[in-house]
């Protein structure tokens, strides 16, 4: 008997070519007939409510607090606890982002991603760059702006200029806004002042330069071994060198305090940290991102500058 | 296509080196229609040189060669080659048509064509070497004898003027060794085709056999196998004692030293490439 | 919001453009990476990427052109180290690390743009610009004419390297060639999708292709086809689900397609292993038919 297929081997493969494009045709009729039903623009409201997206929640919270009612905030980065250098988006942000009036970005270098994701779309928005207010240059600068309390009311008035523009109308109560920001800094300045009284000059150390810029303003004098912060930033290990001299930092309590970024946690940096618990040098949490629990950017850094504050009092305390 | 007298393959003072070791010199042969010549000798010898030397991949150090009057390019249809088998992965999309229509167009640039004509011809040699029932089977769940007989259909498709086998039987059943062997002795007696047939088992093809060309360590022997498979020829060859024994119709070589293969059934392990 | 409300974006729509190219690209080498065991080459490459974009930054500040001549290089490199699987790999795995190496140290000297040259390797499908479309459909068009070009003799050297040299075929230089197609390829994709995903698209639509096929034709069609509905469902589906990032989805449509296909492709590939004798006798697709010998 000798063997017959049942079907021209041709015949065969045109029907599963068939069925793969059946199944093409089916996902985009299908998509079609939902985009029939679906909801084509927002419902609009009688007062227009401005977009405003920022790219890192702290940002994004200072643009809600000089916008008000006015805007509708959406952050990029609102996890607390994810590697802010990893990132994708979905479409819902992807989508808010080109329509947004108003963007906001640290800048820096620190969240590259932005600029190709805003030169997808050709969304008219006014961009606002913490890096270039601020001026910053040089090679390697450090990116964590929020931390520079003394600059940030030129951020907000940078933020406002650009919501002015997109939004003339709300103009008068952007500027009250941005009066109110700036007076509401007042807690931080005097804290950041404190420190810098009773404690300028006091050796901490960091596992980040998360906390940089805040340390510069309270003189507070910073014993990480670069090469150590900037590896643990870039998601390296760092040389065993460096982690030898940040180990020997804390057990020979050549520092006061250890400040340690939660939102990085490795196995060096876990280790750096107990470290610490065990040599008896008090350990601060500082974070990247604001986290969830704290409502205002100023609740969150006064909290960290209040601890910063207690640890340093606790490590003058010991003999 | 009538046999014709004029040499399909001749060797003059030809010899091949690789690096500093001289492989064989001096071989000076002539391959007729219609001849069935093997070729034996012990791994490593260079017998799978001599083949790649006939269809062009390997040039000669010393001497002359030439193939239908030319000296011997790539990719000439003139030359038929059937390999040893191979493994094929079991989940490999290759048909079996695929596999022997590669002698018809593999080598051409371009997407695959859809030519009935061509279609046609795999059809004709696949029937022709008794394929047909598993022509749509993968290679990869084939058997021996079966990949062996498509490597034939691979090879007629071209038409070829000579056929090289490169240990063509190896670790195939006796069924279709013998199969395999008659495949190919067919071409030879339809067409005239002669045959190179490279192998470290005589006996299989004992029956096919015109002449031996018997290669050992540089040095080299051309005979009917009366003259080559005797205790005489292959000591003067091997430079050792060699015992040739015949066995009914079977020879077995044995030398004081070690077991040289030609027993049915038997093989060495094989070397792909040097011999 | 479904998915018309997104695809009135135009981030949206390059997205599903860019998809398309990559996925058609990816789906056209895929079959000869399986056939050809190259699958840890995709990965090695991809990786690879970041140095090259690393390097591209520090040299002419492009990272895209750095991570393609990185690539090509690479290629280069894997294409000299040998050719028999098992010491492909070893060298692939030493010029993997040896350039990962390379572009740690480099970073050191990069250093403000770090998560610019990370973003070669975590892709950001909602960032593509009407520039890379163009770039990135020049790269599809190329890959296309090069692998079409390619198709008859680069299959005969990837199935049966010993007779296709015999004929001719100049296996080392196609070889080659087609490095550097996937090196290319995969540097797009990851351009796109991420080194994460490039797998995704470039091996497994090639491999749900396999067991539904033994046609090589046919697999290479559906390979394409599989990869496109991935990429282009995935997406689809995000614009659907709009809080699911789109690379979940897309590897999930993939992965799909060869679950389904390795469920049901024996009932298609049935009647091609159920053979008979001339005496009528069933042969079994089992070991029986299989010859034991080992080479290499």
């Amino acid at each position: 008997m000798r063997y017959r297929p049942r079907h021209g081997h041709s015949e065969i493969d045109r029907r599963l070519i068939g069925k793969a494009v059946a199944t093409l045709v089916a996902t985009f009729s299908g998509a079609t007939s939902l985009s029939v039903l679906s909801d084509p623009a927002g419902a609009s409201t009688t007062h227009q409510v401005l977009h405003v997206v920022a790219a890192e929640n702290f940002w994004g919270n200072i643009a809600s607090q000089l916008g008000g009612h006015d805007v509708s905030v959406t952050s990029l980065i609102t996890n607390p606890n994810a590697d802010p250098h990893l990132f994708e988006t979905d479409a819902a942000d992807a989508a808010k982002l080109a329509q947004a009036r108003v963007v906001i970005e640290n800048g820096a270098g620190y969240d590259g991603w932005m600029a190709s994701l805003l030169s997808a779309d050709s969304g008219q928005s006014t961009v606002v760059n913490a890096g270039s207010v601020f001026h910053v240059t040089g090679s390697d600068p450090n990116p964590h702006l929020w931390y520079d309390i003394p600059k940030v009311p030129k951020m907000a008035a940078a933020i406002t200029a650009a919501l002015i523009k997109a939004d003339p109308e709300d103009s008068s109560a952007f500027q009250h806004n941005l009066k109110r920001f700036d007076a509401s800094l007042a807690p931080l300045t005097a804290m950041l002042a404190k420190i810098k009284r009773n404690f300028a000059g006091a050796p901490v150390a960091y596992t980040e330069r998360v906390p940089g810029y805040a340390l510069a303003v309270a003189h507070l004098s910073v014993k990480t071994p670069p090469g150590f912060a900037r590896a643990i930033e870039d998601g390296e290990d760092p040389g065993p060198a460096d982690t030898l001299s940040m180990e020997r930092l804390l057990t020979k309590h050549s520092i006061d305090v250890l400040l340690y970024n939660v939102q990085t946690v490795t196995p060096v940096t876990t280790q750096i940290r107990s470290l610490a618990e065990t040599s008896g040098v008090p350990v601060v949490g500082v974070s990247e991102t604001m986290p969830l629990s704290d409502r205002t950017y100023q609740e969150w850094q006064l909290s960290q500058l209040t601890a910063l504050l207690n640890a340093l009092r606790e490590a003058k305390s010991k003999p | 296509m009538s046999p014709s007298s004029e040499p399909v393959i001749e060797l003059q003072g030809a010899g091949v080196q690789m690096g500093s070791r001289t492989l064989w010199k001096d071989l000076t042969l002539t391959l007729r229609s219609s001849e069935f010549l093997a070729v034996l000798g012990p791994n490593g010898v260079g017998k799978t040189t001599l083949l790649k030397v006939l269809l062009g991949l390997v040039p000669l150090s010393s001497g002359l060669v030439r193939v239908n009057g030319a000296p011997p390019r790539r990719g000439n249809d003139e030359v038929g080659y059937i390999p040893q088998q191979r493994a094929f992965d079991a989940n490999l999309p290759i048909r079996a048509r695929d596999l022997v229509r590669f002698g018809l167009d593999g080598h051409r640039w371009g997407p695959p064509l859809r030519s009935r004509s061509y279609r046609q011809r795999v059809d004709k040699v696949l029937e022709a070497v008794g394929a047909t029932s598993y022509a749509d089977a993968p290679v990869g769940l084939l058997s021996g004898g079966e990949q062996q007989r498509l490597r034939i259909a691979q090879a007629l498709l071209g038409d070829p003027r000579v056929l090289l086998c490169d240990e063509p039987l190896l670790a195939l059943d006796l069924a279709s060794q013998r199969a395999v062997t008659d495949l190919i002795d067919q071409r030879r007696r339809d067409a005239g085709t002669p045959v190179v047939f490279v192998t470290h088992e005589i006996n299989p093809v004992l029956p096919y056999v015109d002449r031996i060309l018997y290669l050992v360590r540089g040095r080299w022997a051309i005979g009917v196998p009366s003259e080559i498979l005797t205790s005489e020829s292959l000591t003067d060859l091997y430079g050792i004692p060699v015992d040739v024994l015949k066995v009914r119709d079977r020879f077995i070589v044995l030398s004081a030293e070690h077991h040289l293969s030609t027993e049915p059934g038997s093989h060495a392990h094989p070397h792909h490439g040097e011999g | 919001m479904g998915i018309g409300y997104y695809l009135q974006f135009g981030f949206a729509q390059h997205a599903l453009e860019a998809a398309f190219l990559v996925a058609a690209s990816c789906g056209l080498i895929g079959p000869f990476v399986i056939s050809r065991s190259m699958a840890f080459a995709v990965h090695g490459t991809s990786e690879l990427a970041f140095t090259g974009a690393v390097g591209g930054l520090l040299v002419g500040g492009n990272p895209l052109m750095g991570a393609l001549v990185g690539a090509v290089v690479v290629a280069g490199l894997i294409g000299t180290a040998g050719r028999r699987p098992s010491e492909r790999d070893s060298s692939i795995g030493v010029i993997l690390a040896a350039g990962l190496g390379l572009g740690v140290y480099l970073l050191g000297f990069y250093h403000g743009y770090a998560s610019e040259a990370l973003n070669i390797l975590f892709g950001n499908i909602f960032g593509v610009s009407t520039a890379q479309i163009v770039l990135l459909a020049g790269i599809a068009l190329g890959v296309a004419a090069v692998m079409g070009v390619l198709w008859r003799p680069l299959l005969f050297a990837s199935v049966d390297p010993d007779v296709a040299q015999a004929r001719g075929v100049r296996t080392g230089l196609l070889g080659l060639i087609f490095l550097f197609v996937l090196a290319v390829t995969v540097t797009e994709a990851a351009q796109l999708v991420g080194t994460l995903l490039v797998l995704s698209l470039a091996i497994t639509p090639a491999a749900a292709a396999q067991r539904l096929s033994a046609s090589p034709s046919a697999v290479s069609l559906l390979s394409v086809i599989f990869a496109i509905v991935s990429a282009e469902g995935g997406l689809l589906l995000s614009f659907q689900f709009a809080s699911v990032k789109p690379s979940v989805l897309i590897v999930a449509i993939s992965f799909s397609f060869y679950t389904l296909a390795r469920l049901f492709g024996p009932f298609m590939m049935n009647r091609q292993r159920q053979r008979t004798r001339p005496s009528g006798q069933r042969i079994g697709d089992q070991g029986s038919s299989l010859a034991e010998l080992h080479h290499d």
